[in-house]
């Protein structure tokens, strides 16, 4: 039995957050306002930049690259306690690989933080599209949470939408052994802010149409509620069964699926396809979250290595 | 007559059950195919929408062994197909990751050896629970596989629980995959061997016997290069009782496998193009309105109908092939989707004031231009055929013509329906002027209506074809005028409505999908641009080729329009008369006809836009002020304020 719980401090300013003298913050891309200002609340010698690499699955902290099945590894000689995930920068596939290696490590609590954009950049002034991401490189695996779609052991998935519903049809044009499965489609309700969550809901209607999906919704930024949405999936999948999970809308949602993908191994894997996220893919700075999420396992759910060997 | 809308939507095949067994329609090539009866390998190729994937959902078990059918013969023990669609992101996990590719290798093998021997294991089952003779619940109890402990220690002999076991090992080797620094591998099996191990087991039951397994694996294109020659080696190898097929969009490009040797479609394998061989048959069309018929008998409840089981029967193919049939058929789908020939759309949009007034304007601004003294009222006069007016605009802002020769010409067509205009100016100007004229009312234009242009749109492509006579349905409900004939405007509306949607779709097609979409938009807006141009001189331009520069293109760009013609976004024409005239080896490729509607050009195939690799490169990659400049450059007879209003300025 492992038991997941969240707790989340808000504000309009770092202050806000009560953040600790002596963090390490492990971060992403600064792309935008809201990503430089989250990075600034630590002074530069306490930034340690973590970056995927898609092609070979590699992932570098600071300048050290190696497998990212290696994650523990490379930041093993980090001060847990002191670590935080700078959710805003990360992209996801690093989120999971430093959620994933420090909860393997002896942490049982994560500290992230996320900043909410003023505005999301749209592709012209007015228009419905945004422009968040470059085309994206396609579906490819992140190691720690690998999953074989075209198996009938995974029987449900759950995506997570945001505003581009080019993610989602290539998913199900690539993957159309998804059509198959029981598939939840999840939309951040309510959004950062009223009237965006039409413009998630909008653009994925044709998907809706086409596609044989249920709907699901959870607030936006709240991590505990996505974790809760995937929960009630779990736990409808039968024996021996296993679920994936698309974490391709608001990040409070990829958090949640980080850690539901850390937290289930045996159960939980993601399918992601690692966008190119645009510079100034939004404006403004608005309201900043600090999310602490402790995994309590009992004994018997400690993963043991196993111990065949080819 | 109610129909199940939702029914509808189905067209493309994984909406449907792995069992599709009474609800595939055979098509017209099916006893070409000899899968079921093949000693060696295929390689069968079929662009999307084709019908590919419910081709082999047809062959697979579960359908040939469907408890939905109620006689199955002895002999198709000797095709127990198995459809294998792969999945590209997990087996694109297993490389890199400090192992080495030769190690990625086998465990690529045992993986294969792993799914197809857990498949083959639920097609036995499969086999038991259906009408097959001789082999029911009590012999697949009483089978015994001893082979399998040979290869994992430990694994059970009986079939149901060797299923289990099997299925138990891919669950550890999927946790091992994702997490394979953390823990160590299972002992796997080796992938053909263990599989013709098992069969030779299964081949002990005498109803067995004759047992032979035929993998198609799909999507065989997109896995990683090793794993690819690890599938060619097994397809090289290939010979009853267990032959590997491919199933792929595109034709063979990568031939080499795990050893020194390589494949090849003489010795090791038979190419089966499904878009050609139904080109081939030349009944394209009598298969479309057969399907879409047949779809609609479904959608309805009357699944018996006696469409329905003519189409469905493999023995019926020559009852379908009966000139009286298909004339009945084709009959049916025009009456549903009748057309206008394009002399009655003349003269329907001359009876409609917006059209004839900006005719009227059109007409009068070429006057003006050519400063002549002719008026417009000495044209557009009520004895003057519709078909040869529309085409005045164009006719009188070509410098080689002067107006009043045109005039002279037109008073001709009008009284004795001779000169000119009866010899060439209608017949070569009156769809591109019909175009033009409808090109403000963009929605409505009736060029595209009538069974026969929806087949032409479609271009071959069955699920094409199925989107734009679905959308004709659904537009005719939303206009509360559900039941047939459906008028030319329902069906003109559809066209614009599907090839929009169409559009829209093409960001999800593959590593250039974004890509693709913007050059389809480019070289659509460019095709549409060189149509509104005043003179007309070159209308119904819908295809383009390469032929000058000064260089040859380059890897990125032959990528590129590889990708562009796997997705059937091009198609590859052979070459239409060139006019440098020079023959050379060059092809044309055709903008999918099924987008002509979005930009209002032609989606016959007449002429073709030349261009050079510069000139290509720009339209594929370059930003937009380069494809502003490109577009403006290729459409320069274009009057600023068209151009601007074409989004070219």
């Amino acid at each position: 039995m492992t038991r997941v719980k969240f707790f989340s401090v808000s504000g309009t300013s770092a202050a806000d957050l009560q953040l600790p003298d002596d963090l390490i913050l492990l971060h992403g891309e600064e792309l935008d306002e809201r990503g430089e200002s989250a990075c600034a609340c630590v002074p530069t010698q306490a930034r340690v930049k973590l970056e995927f690499g898609v092609e070979d699955m590699s992932l570098t902290v600071g300048t050290e690259t190696k497998s990212s099945d290696l994650a523990a590894e490379l930041l093993g000689g980090y001060d847990l306690q002191k670590v935080f995930l700078e959710a805003t920068t990360l992209g996801f596939a690093e989120l999971f690989c430093a959620a994933n290696a420090l909860l393997s490590s002896s942490a049982t609590t994560l500290n992230i933080i996320y900043v909410e954009p003023g505005e999301y950049t749209r592709v012209s002034k007015g228009a419905n599209q945004f422009a968040l991401s470059e085309p994206t490189r396609g579906y490819t695996a992140i190691p720690n949470a690998i999953v074989d779609l075209s198996s009938e052991e995974v029987e449900a998935g759950v995506f997570f939408l945001g505003f581009e519903p080019e993610r989602l049809d290539r998913a199900l044009e690539e993957y159309q052994m998804i059509a198959s499965k029981e598939v939840k489609l999840v939309f951040g309700i309510p959004a950062y802010h009223p009237g965006w969550e039409l413009d998630a809901i909008v653009p994925h209607l044709p998907a809706l149409e086409q596609h044989k999906l249920q709907l699901d919704y959870c607030s936006a930024n709240d991590p505990e509620a996505a974790f809760e949405c995937l929960e009630r999936t779990r736990s409808a999948l039968g024996a021996d069964r296993r679920m994936f999970v698309a974490p391709i809308g608001p990040k409070p949602c990829g958090i949640a699926s980080a850690i539901f993908a850390t937290v289930y191994p045996d159960q939980v894997g993601l399918l992601f396809d690692h966008p190119r996220r645009k510079p100034k893919r939004s404006s403004g700075v608005d309201l900043w979250h600090r999310f602490t999420v402790t995994v309590e396992k009992d004994a018997e759910s400690v993963k043991q290595p196993a111990a065949e060997v080819a | 007559m109610q129909i199940n809308a939702s029914m509808l939507a189905r067209t493309r095949a994984e909406e449907h059950d792995a069992d599709i067994w009474g609800e595939f329609f055979i098509p017209p090539y099916f006893d070409r195919l000899d899968l079921t009866t093949a000693t060696k390998s295929a390689y069968i190729t079929g662009k999307r929408g084709c019908g590919k994937t419910m081709l082999l959902k047809y062959f697979d078990y579960h359908t040939a062994f469907s408890k939905r059918r109620i006689d199955i013969p002895a002999d198709a023990i000797e095709h127990v197909g198995i459809y294998w669609r792969v999945d590209t992101q997990f087996c694109s996990s297993l490389k890199f990751r400090g192992i080495e590719e030769n190690d990625w290798s086998v465990v690529f093998e045992c993986y294969f050896g792993l799914v197809i021997a857990t498949e083959l294991l639920h097609a036995v089952q499969a086999i038991a629970e259906s009408s097959f003779p001789k082999f029911g619940a009590g012999e697949l109890a009483a089978l015994s596989l001893p082979s399998a402990a040979d290869y994992l220690p430990g694994a059970p002999a009986g079939a149901q629980e060797l299923v289990r076991h099997l299925e138990s090992l891919r669950r550890k080797f999927t946790t091992w995959v994702s997490n394979v620094k953390a823990m160590a591998c299972p002992i796997l099996p080796p992938g053909r061997d263990f599989i013709l191990s098992l069969i030779t087991d299964l081949r002990r039951q005498p109803a067995l016997a004759g047992l032979s397994v035929f993998v198609y694996v799909d999507e065989v294109e997109n896995l990683v290069q090793y794993q690819r020659h690890v599938l060619n080696a097994f397809l090289k190898h290939s010979q009853r009782p267990l032959i590997v097929s491919f199933t792929s969009k595109e034709h063979p490009s990568d031939n080499e496998t795990t050893g020194p040797e390589s494949i090849n479609a003489t010795h090791d394998y038979r190419l089966v193009d499904l878009d050609n061989l139904l080109t081939l048959t030349g009944v394209a069309m009598p298969f479309f309105a057969e399907v879409f018929l047949g779809n609609l008998d479904i959608a309805a409840g009357d699944t018996t109908s006696e469409r329905l089981n003519i189409v469905r029967s493999q023995t019926r193919l020559a009852d379908r092939q009966k000139p009286a049939y298909q004339k009945e058929v084709l009959a049916e789908m025009r009456s549903r989707f009748p057309e206008l020939t394009d002399k009655q759309i003349a003269a329907n949009a001359l009876q409609t004031p917006a059209l004839r007034e900006s005719l009227y304007r059109r007409i009068a601004k070429a006057l003006k231009e050519r400063r002549s003294h002719l008026a417009t009222e000495d044209f557009m006069t009520d004895s003057v055929p519709a078909e040869a007016l529309v085409t005045l605009p164009a006719l009188l802002n070509r410098e080689t013509l002067l107006p009043e020769n045109v005039l002279v010409e037109l008073r001709r067509y009008a009284k004795d329906r001779d000169g000119s205009f009866a010899s060439s100016w209608v017949h070569n100007n009156l769809f591109g002027a019909l175009l033009e004229l409808y090109r403000p009312f963009a929605r409505e234009c009736p060029l595209y209506s009538g069974f026969d242009t929806l087949c032409s749109m479609s271009s071959s492509n069955l699920r094409n074809f199925l989107i734009l006579c679905y959308k004709t349905l659904e537009v005719a409900e939303l206009q509360d005028n559900a039941d047939p004939p459906y008028s030319v405007e329902i069906q003109c509306r559809a066209a614009y409505d599907a090839s929009e949607q169409l559009i829209k779709e093409i960001r999800t097609f593959g590593r250039f999908g974004e890509q693709l979409r913007v050059f389809v938009l480019r070289l659509g807006s460019i095709f549409r641009a060189l149509q509104a141009s005043p003179a007309m001189s070159e209308p119904e331009q819908n295809q383009f080729t390469i032929n000058s520069g000064g260089r040859a293109l380059q890897s990125d760009e032959l990528d590129f329009i590889a990708e562009a013609l796997r997705f059937g976004i091009l198609v590859e024409q052979l070459e239409t008369k060139s006019k440098s005239g020079v023959g050379q080896d060059i092809v044309d490729y055709q903008l999918n006809p099924i987008y002509a509607p979005y930009f209002q050009i032609s989606y016959r195939r007449k002429r073709k836009l030349e261009m050079s690799v510069e000139q290509f490169h720009m339209l594929i990659m370059g930003n937009e002020d380069e494809y502003r400049d490109l577009a403006r450059g290729l459409a320069r007879q274009l009057p600023d304020a068209d151009a601007l209003q074409l989004g070219l300025l």
